[in-house]
């Protein structure tokens, strides 16, 4: 895990957002839900940075979210499936994320993904050029101001492994790189 | 064509139990936006059907074509798809 960046980038983990999602009650009725939890950012930076003609503010309306879960949760042999493909594009709906401090060993699907109001994190555009990460001098970036418990981002590997997993889980195509 | 074939199918599997009136809660500004770029690759979250708009997230906005991206090409293949087990 890195240290995160001021700004929001995709693959940021939030110790403590809402997370939503649906579960059976034993009548096979669906219920929603809403707990406090840790999560993965995968909104891509390319849609968040993007500023509203006549506000000047981030016009993203939608923050998609994957949450964080205890490798513990699956079988052993789910386990051991996943750590010896940590590095591999396959499966494709779970990225093995190694351990994140106050979690312990930790994974995410692409099958639970879900969204917040960006509303909701009271977003502004501000500039970073000063920033060594920064693109250029003039570079502004989508910066939360309320509900930031980001701590810290997946690794650059990882987030690159985590854009093949989208790809290939959605479209079922991969990087040809022969 | 098998890819193009089944991204028209989930949109239209997406759009078959929308309320009626869902076109209505969107403002015509933009559904006249999606209707125009529906033959386009822009916006990159929604895609339209002749009917009922849908979208990836929910429910709809836009306007990525004024992006200035330097063009990247990438060669894609199939995945394995045995590689999906786990």
């Amino acid at each position: 895990m890195r240290i995160h960046l001021p700004w929001l980038g995709q693959g940021d983990i939030f110790g403590e957002v809402p997370v939503i999602g649906a579960e059976l009650d034993p009548a096979g009725n669906v219920h929603a839900y809403s707990s406090p939890g840790p999560a993965v950012l995968l909104t891509h930076d390319c849609a968040m940075d993007k500023p509203d003609k006549a506000t000047g503010l981030p016009r993203v309306e939608r923050l998609q979210f994957a949450r964080l879960r205890e490798i513990t949760a699956l079988s052993p042999d789910r386990q051991a499936n996943l750590r010896g493909a940590a590095k591999k594009v396959g499966p494709f709906e779970a990225l093995y994320l190694d351990e994140i401090p106050q979690f312990g060993e930790t994974f995410m699907l692409l099958t639970d993904p879900y969204y917040l109001p960006a509303r909701y994190f009271d977003l502004t555009l501000l500039a970073h050029g000063d920033h060594p990460e920064a693109e250029s001098q003039s570079a502004i970036y989508t910066t939360p101001r309320r509900h930031d418990t980001r701590i810290g981002r997946i690794d650059a590997e990882q987030l690159d492994l985590l854009r093949q997993k989208m790809l290939a889980h959605w479209t079922r195509f991969d990087l040809d790189q022969s | 064509m098998a890819q193009l074939r089944q991204v028209q199918h989930a949109s239209e599997y997406q759009a078959a139990p929308l309320p009626a009136d869902y076109a209505a809660a969107i403002s015509r500004q933009r559904l006249r936006l999606i209707s125009n770029l529906s033959g386009g690759r822009t916006p990159y979250e929604s895609l339209a059907n002749p009917g009922l708009p849908t979208s990836m997230t929910e429910p709809v906005s836009f306007d990525d074509s004024s992006d200035e991206h330097e063009l990247i090409k990438v060669r894609l293949k199939p995945v394995d798809e045995s590689e999906d087990d786990w």
